[in-house]
């Protein structure tokens, strides 16, 4: 039933042409039959241009044919009825008018498809707004994401330790998280204050120094800064050379301000390992004693990079023209402290050790000597005096693994007498020490935990393998032998301990 | 006979098709991950970044269920994968049967494909008008319930239920593809399905498949559209057929 205003009645033909929205009707083939007055309105075709000329998909942007295609159609035989696809049809001016399609399928009594009747709403300002809701969108996942990533970089930034390892997590955020093609990170030279590459792109052009987030050329340049001071300059390579947003530049700034901080800190800890490396160095004997009836091979190898230097030295010298004294310790802790400890304690025993004394008295007055400087307490060392006259030793452990006597026939023991404890931790008992006596061509080698210690097995065997290892070298020339026992002995390990051998030899 | 559909909607795209083979054939149906009722935690961006990726997932189905003499029938970007796959495998297939291939959709140049790279983008655009309103919210009630199709099936478009995002990789997969090098290795018997007005795979698309396939059967449908499986069922199924019957 209708009720028509009797002065105006609705012709059904007026509700056709003039409906508020699009209508087309098709062959199954999508070929146009009829279109009425408002589609012909909204987008510039004649009637003629159309009907029996034309199929709808045509009218469409070549994104939309295909998404017509490959949805739109199928479900359309699919299901008889399609609903509120979003398309835009293209004008007869060829501008583009977004729209919404609803299509159903018209079958005859047999079922068989005759013709498709669709509807088409202009969507202009919804797409509009729907744009923008998925700009928006857009940004939100973005800026989650972001966040995400800024999360790592940080973790990744506390995980390294010098300036070089830093830069690298920085240069690599810049491609991770920026999305930048290629990156590149230049710091201050420390001497000069001129920019220099430390990581990332070498082919990238070198920056000046920017005063913020910039952006030219397909390059942005973002200072690396700390606490105000300029430390160094992130250069991204992007694909394109549009300004950056808003949030981009906060995203920079974010990832400017990180990388600044870490890179102070970062930079703080490779002076201080570069001071604790060369103080330990210098302490290090420069020259061993020469005599024919003595033979001498060293290997020293500070903690491997990412830690500070340890304590370790050790040291060898004449008593008098027929004895030689010999010594490796350990001081417990790292860095400057324990590299100067070490010093200290290092001179002491040359000072202290006499002719007359011997290693047990040597050690008690290290004893008294270490209760004046706190770094040095608790060292350990291995000590022993050669008489170069008839191989008779002499030595002392404080808290120190055991040196390992070598025949020239390879059989290796260790010497586990002549024991006490740490340095400053004897409490005024005597300190014990050890004779033994060294066949021509026999090896004594002393040397600290860092070259026997593994996490993965008791010290005890650890000491037994090191003993083998000394055995089975016992036929080769002493020349460059620590080395070489302390490479096989470290094999692929990784230890993040200073490692000294001394292998000292009876030469008659 | 292993059917493998295109990029937009699922299996229920051969459902006017399989019946006719059921008698003859024992019949093998699935949905690309991300589509349909797949497994979406399958996805993995970096195996579907090209279409190998898909193509091994063909054999992978092969290899599973113990497949030998397999007649692949592949529509649309479906077609290649099975081209792909014959190639790494032949000893598999006795015969493909593309339907629409297109072993390039953008222009390149003397090859015309059909498309431009901009056109591409204006796709991926379409794509997101379409998935707004669910992209998130809607995508676990549709994708997430293959155990109880018919709430599935009670929603809008559901035989064109796929992931948002994976659809939009797939797109951007398929239509930057090109595996016209891959077309000459083919040593199975092949039949191409070529429709009349086809944009997607227009019939000089066709004919490039044909000449590159050696030894293949070019039938020209008159079926318009590019599904001829879902718009003339009997005209696909028949040339199918004296396809079969020949080879």
């Amino acid at each position: 039933m209708t009720v028509d205003d009797p002065l105006t009645p609705e012709s059904a033909e007026d509700l056709y042409e003039n409906a508020p929205c699009g209508y087309l009707s098709t062959l199954p083939d999508g070929r146009i039959t009829r279109a009425n007055q408002t589609f012909l309105a909204w987008t510039g075709y004649h009637r003629d241009d159309l009907v029996g000329q034309r199929r709808f998909v045509e009218l469409l942007t070549p994104g939309g044919r295909i998404y017509h295609e490959t949805h739109y159609a199928p479900l359309l035989q699919m299901q008889g009825t399609v609903r509120a696809i979003a398309l835009d049809v293209v004008r007869a001016d060829g501008t583009r008018m977004p729209v919404l399609v609803n299509s159903q399928l018209r079958v005859d009594p047999a079922g068989t498809p005759i013709g498709v009747r669709t509807t088409v709403f202009d969507a202009t300002d919804r797409r509009q707004y729907e744009t923008e809701l998925l700009a928006a969108r857009r940004r939100a996942e973005q800026a989650t994401s972001w966040v995400r990533a800024v999360e790592q970089v940080v973790a990744d930034l506390a995980a390294v330790a010098g300036a070089a390892e830093v830069s690298e997590v920085v240069a690599r955020a810049g491609t991770a998280v920026f999305g930048a093609r290629r990156s590149a990170v230049w710091l201050a030279d420390a001497g000069t204050g001129l920019l220099q590459l430390v990581a990332g792109d070498a082919d990238l052009p070198a920056p000046a120094w920017p005063a913020e987030v910039i952006a030219e050329d397909g390059l942005v340049l973002t200072p690396i800064e700390a606490r105000g001071r300029a430390l160094g300059v992130l250069v991204l390579e992007r694909s394109n050379d549009e300004p950056l947003d808003p949030d981009e530049v906060s995203l920079l700034q974010t990832l400017g301000r990180q990388a600044g901080q870490a890179t102070e800190r970062a930079l703080l800890y490779d002076e201080q390992r570069s001071v604790a490396t060369t103080l330990q160095h210098s302490l290090l004997p420069r020259t061993l004693p020469t005599d024919p009836r003595l033979g001498l091979s060293a290997c020293y190898r500070p903690a491997v990079e990412g830690l500070e230097v340890g304590g370790d030295w050790y040291d060898a010298f004449l008593l008098d023209a027929d004895r030689v004294a010999v010594v490796v310790g350990d001081v417990v802790g790292r860095g400057l402290a324990a590299a100067a400890a070490m010093g200290q304690l290092r001179s002491a025993v040359r000072a202290l050790a006499a002719v007359d004394s011997g290693p047990a008295l040597l050690l008690a007055r290290l004893d008294r000597f270490v209760d004046g400087v706190p770094a040095a307490e608790t060292a350990t060392l291995a000590y022993a005096e050669l008489d170069l006259r008839d191989g008779k030793a002499r030595y002392a452990c404080a808290g120190h693994p055991p040196p390992v006597l070598v025949d020239p026939g390879g059989d290796a023991v260790l010497l586990w007498e002549g024991r006490s404890a740490p340095l400053g931790a004897h409490f005024g008992r005597d300190r014990a020490e050890a004779a033994v006596t060294m066949v021509p061509g026999a090896r004594l080698a002393l040397y600290t935990d860092g070259l026997v210690e593994r996490r993965d097995e008791p010290l005890d065997t650890s000491i037994d393998r090191l003993a083998g290892l000394l055995g089975q070298s016992a036929a080769q020339p002493l020349d460059g032998l620590a080395d070489r026992v302390t490479e096989t002995a470290l094999g692929t390990r990784r230890t993040g301990d200073d490692v000294c051998l001394l292998l000292v030899a009876f030469e008659v | 006979m292993l059917f493998a559909h295109g990029f937009g909607c699922d299996q229920n795209m051969w459902r006017y098709v399989t019946p006719a083979f059921a008698d003859s054939h024992r019949i093998v149906l699935f949905d690309h991950v991300g589509a349909g009722g797949s497994d979406l935690a399958a996805y993995d961006r970096q195996r579907y970044s090209d279409l190998s990726g898909y193509a091994d997932d063909v054999l992978d189905i092969c290899q599973a269920l113990d497949l030998t003499d397999v007649t692949f029938v592949g529509h649309s970007v479906s077609a290649m994968m099975g081209v792909i796959a014959a190639t790494r495998e032949p000893e598999r297939f006795s015969r493909l049967v593309l339907v629409g291939p297109s072993p390039r959709y953008i222009d390149d140049g003397d090859y015309v494909g059909g498309f431009t790279t901009e056109d591409i983008e204006g796709l991926l655009e379409s794509l997101d008008s379409n998935y707004l309103g669910w992209s998130s919210a809607m995508a676990p009630v549709i994708m997430g319930n293959a155990d109880r199709p018919q709430l599935g099936d009670e929603l809008t478009n559901s035989f064109c239920r796929t992931d948002p995002e994976i659809a939009r990789d797939f797109a951007r997969v398929t239509f930057t593809s090109d595996n016209r090098a891959e077309l000459s290795q083919v040593r199975v018997p092949t039949l191409v399905l070529q429709c009349s007005d086809d944009v997607i795979a227009p019939a000089a698309v066709g004919a490039y498949v044909h000449q590159q396939v050696a030894g293949s059967t070019l039938v020209q449908l008159a079926a318009t559209g590019h599904c001829p499986n879902l718009s003339a069922p009997e005209e696909t199924v028949s040339a199918m057929r004296a396809f079969l019957d020949r080879q």
